[in-house]
């Protein structure tokens, strides 16, 4: 089974199967909170990738962490994203499992 | 649109193909002044200067000397200046790897 995220630049999910896990690492250049989601844009200079991170999960601990890493994206932030590529209205999307942030500059 | 990574001596190069007006570009510089009025930044790089719009920033201490990345949009109306959208604090950067990779990826992308 898959267990590893293989680590992309946003140019190349295009190119990339709907369901890998990939990880990817930018800047979040907008932010939209909502009540069952955070939906945020990555930009790592190649491309700009939506992720999606939704905050309605089935049980308390996987809600708390999605509650939790909901607040660790903050506009102008360097993000690691894990997850799987998804499509959203025939554009690539990083549907979140987990992410972090890197507050060393150099990360990138 | 992503903000395409560009060093400001090749944005100021004449005839640039990252000097277009709209484009969205990354720009790294350490910040020299900040008018608090105008809210116009200026930034230098390796001998390049460019005045930054951040006026659109919220929740960012601008400070003299600090080195800062800025994401935006190139301005080419009454000389050239860019509207940051985002901007973060960088120092601590290595700046010379930071190039480097810079070089490496564009070869591969």
């Amino acid at each position: 089974m898959e267990s590893h995220h293989a680590r992309l630049l946003a140019f190349d999910f295009v190119r990339k199967q709907v369901g890998r896990r990939v990880e990817m690492v930018g800047v979040a250049v907008s932010v939209e909170r909502k009540p069952k989601y955070v939906r945020f844009a990555v930009d790592d200079g190649t491309g700009c990738i939506s992720c999606i991170l939704w905050t309605n999960q089935s049980g308390a601990p996987q809600q708390q962490a999605a509650a939790d890493m909901a607040r660790l994206v903050t506009l102008g932030g360097l993000l690691a994203v894990h997850g799987r590529v998804s499509r959203y209205h025939h554009h690539p999307q990083l549907t979140v499992s987990s992410l972090l942030p890197q507050p060393d500059a150099n990360a990138e | 649109e992503a903000g395409t990574i560009v060093q400001l001596p090749e944005l100021l190069e004449p005839g640039s193909p990252f000097c277009r007006h709209m484009k969205s570009l990354r720009v790294m510089g350490t910040l020299e002044s900040f008018d608090v009025e105008s809210g116009v930044a200026h930034i230098r790089h390796e001998g390049a200067k460019l005045a930054v719009d951040t006026t659109l920033l919220r929740d960012i201490h601008l400070r003299p000397g600090s080195l800062y990345q800025f994401i935006g949009e190139l301005l080419l109306q009454n000389g050239m200046m860019l509207r940051a959208r985002v901007a973060r604090n960088v120092d601590g950067l290595d700046v010379k790897l930071y190039e480097k990779a810079l070089r490496l990826r564009r070869i591969f992308q």
